[in-house]
C-alpha cells in the first residue's frame, strides 16, 4: 500500500460526499492483511471473520476519532489488535476458561481445523505462541510474520521501542525454549 | 538425559554447533514462501477475499441502519416502560444521561418502601395502635430494624413490588420527575398499604 493511495483514501474519507467511496477503497485495500494479523490472534477462521467485521463496523463508525497523528495503517492494525484481545476475553468468559487456557485450546485443536494446512512444525509454533502473554505474542506476530519494523510496532502497540525490542527478545527465547524442550 | 547425549551414546553425530540454531530454522522452515509467512499456515475458505469487501459494506451498512432507527444517544433520557415487560429491560438498558424513573425509584423508593413496611409490620406485630406493647417500641431499635430491612430489599424486590404500578406507565418521559411529586406518589402508595394491611 503506498503512502499515496492512504492519502488518496483519508481524503476520501474525510470529505462527507466521498466517505461511502472511500470507505470502500479502505476495506478493498486493507482487508485482506487485516485478516490475517486478526486470525493469528484468533487462531480460527470464523473467530476471525467475526472480529474483522467488527472491526469495520468500528472503523464506519469511528473514522471521526482518527486524528492522523499515526498512518492510517496503524491506526487499523491497533484496532485489530485491542479488537481481538476484547473478543477472546469474551469468550473466556463465556466458557469460562481462564485467560490463556482458550488460546491453548484453540491451538491444540489446530491439526483438526480444515483451515490449517501448517506442518506439525507451524502447529508447535502456534501452541508456544498460545503460551505467550498476549503483548508478546502480538510483537512476536508483527515482527516474525509481518516483517514490521519495531519501530512501527512501537506506534502500533503505543508503546517503546525498547520496550517492544525486549517482548520480541523474551518471546523468542520463549519460543525457542518451547520448541527445542519437546 | 538431553536428546543430545543420548544419540551421542549410540553412536550419531551432528555437525558442530547444529542444535544451537536449530529452533531458528525449524521456525524460519515453517515460514519459507511469502504466503506462507503471511498466513503462518491457516487457510481461508475458497474465494472468502474475493467477497469479504462486499460482506463487510453490507454488514457496515446494516449495522448502520440499525444504529438510524434509535433516537439519537443524547436525547434519550428514559426508557419507556410498560405494564407487562418493563421489568425484563435491563439495568444497563436504563442508563440515561439524567436520572431514569427505575433510578428515582431505588434513590428514594427504597427507603420508603422500608420504613412503611417495617412500621406497617411493627403495627400488625403490636396489635396497632393502642396496644398495651406500644411502650416496648424503643425508637432506637426501630430505627436498627428499618435500617436493616433495607438489606433484604434488593433491586428485584423493589420489581415485584412495582409489578403492578401501572402508574409509572403514564410517566412522561421527557419529563425529569421532581421530588415533590415523588413523594406525593409515595405517600399515597403508603397510605394504600397501609389501608391493605388493615
Amino acid at each position: 500500500m503506498s503512502h499515496i493511495a492512504e492519502q488518496d483514501i483519508l481524503d476520501k474519507l474525510r470529505n462527507p460526499d466521498q466517505f461511502e467511496s472511500g470507505f470502500s477503497l479502505l476495506v478493498k485495500n486493507y482487508s485482506e492483511q487485516m485478516y490475517w494479523q486478526i486470525r493469528k490472534l484468533v487462531i480460527t477462521h470464523e473467530n476471525a471473520d467475526d472480529v474483522l467485521q467488527q472491526v469495520f463496523i468500528k472503523v464506519f463508525k469511528g473514522f471521526k476519532n482518527f486524528k492522523g497523528d499515526s498512518k492510517l495503517s496503524t491506526w487499523l492494525y491497533r484496532i485489530c489488535y485491542n479488537e481481538s484481545m476484547t473478543y477472546l476475553k469474551k469468550q473466556s468468559k463465556t466458557l469460562q476458561f481462564s485467560d490463556g487456557e482458550l488460546l491453548q485450546r484453540l491451538t491444540e485443536n489446530l491439526e483438526a481445523d480444515v483451515y490449517f494446512t501448517g506442518e506439525a512444525i507451524q502447529i508447535e509454533l502456534q501452541k508456544a505462541l498460545a503460551k505467550l502473554p498476549d503483548r508478546q505474542r502480538e510483537v512476536f506476530n508483527m515482527r516474525y510474520f509481518d516483517d514490521l519494523k519495531f519501530q512501527e510496532i512501537a506506534e502500533i502497540l503505543e508503546l517503546t521501542e525498547g520496550a517492544v525490542k525486549s517482548s520480541y527478545h523474551h518471546a523468542a527465547n520463549k519460543v525457542k525454549e518451547f520448541i527445542t524442550s519437546d | 538425559m538431553s536428546n543430545r547425549d543420548k544419540h551421542n551414546k549410540i553412536g550419531f553425530e551432528t555437525p558442530a554447533g547444529y542444535f544451537d540454531h536449530l529452533a531458528e530454522r525449524l521456525i524460519e522452515k515453517s515460514i519459507e514462501s511469502t504466503d506462507q509467512k503471511v498466513s503462518a499456515g491457516f487457510e481461508v475458505p475458497a474465494g472468502y477475499f474475493d467477497k469479504l469487501s462486499d460482506r463487510v459494506l453490507q454488514n457496515v451498512q446494516s449495522s448502520d441502519l440499525d444504529q438510524d432507527k434509535l433516537p439519537e444517544e443524547k436525547d434519550v433520557k428514559v426508557l419507556q416502560l410498560n405494564t407487562t415487560d418493563h421489568l425484563r429491560y435491563s439495568e444497563e438498558s436504563l442508563q440515561t444521561e439524567k436520572k431514569s424513573v427505575r433510578k428515582l425509584l431505588y434513590e428514594y423508593a427504597l427507603p420508603f418502601i422500608g420504613t412503611a413496611a417495617a412500621i406497617i409490620a411493627l403495627i400488625t406485630m403490636n396489635g396497632g395502635e393502642g396496644s398495651p406493647q406500644d411502650a416496648s417500641l424503643d425508637p432506637d431499635a426501630l430505627s436498627t430494624y428499618v435500617y436493616n430491612l433495607d438489606d433484604y430489599l434488593d433491586p428485584e424486590t423493589v420489581d415485584i413490588l412495582y409489578d403492578e404500578a401501572v402508574v409509572l406507565d403514564d410517566i412522561d418521559s421527557s419529563i425529569d420527575i421532581d421530588d415533590a411529586a415523588l413523594m406525593d406518589y409515595l405517600v399515597d402508595e403508603m397510605d394504600m398499604n397501609q389501608i391493605l394491611s388493615e
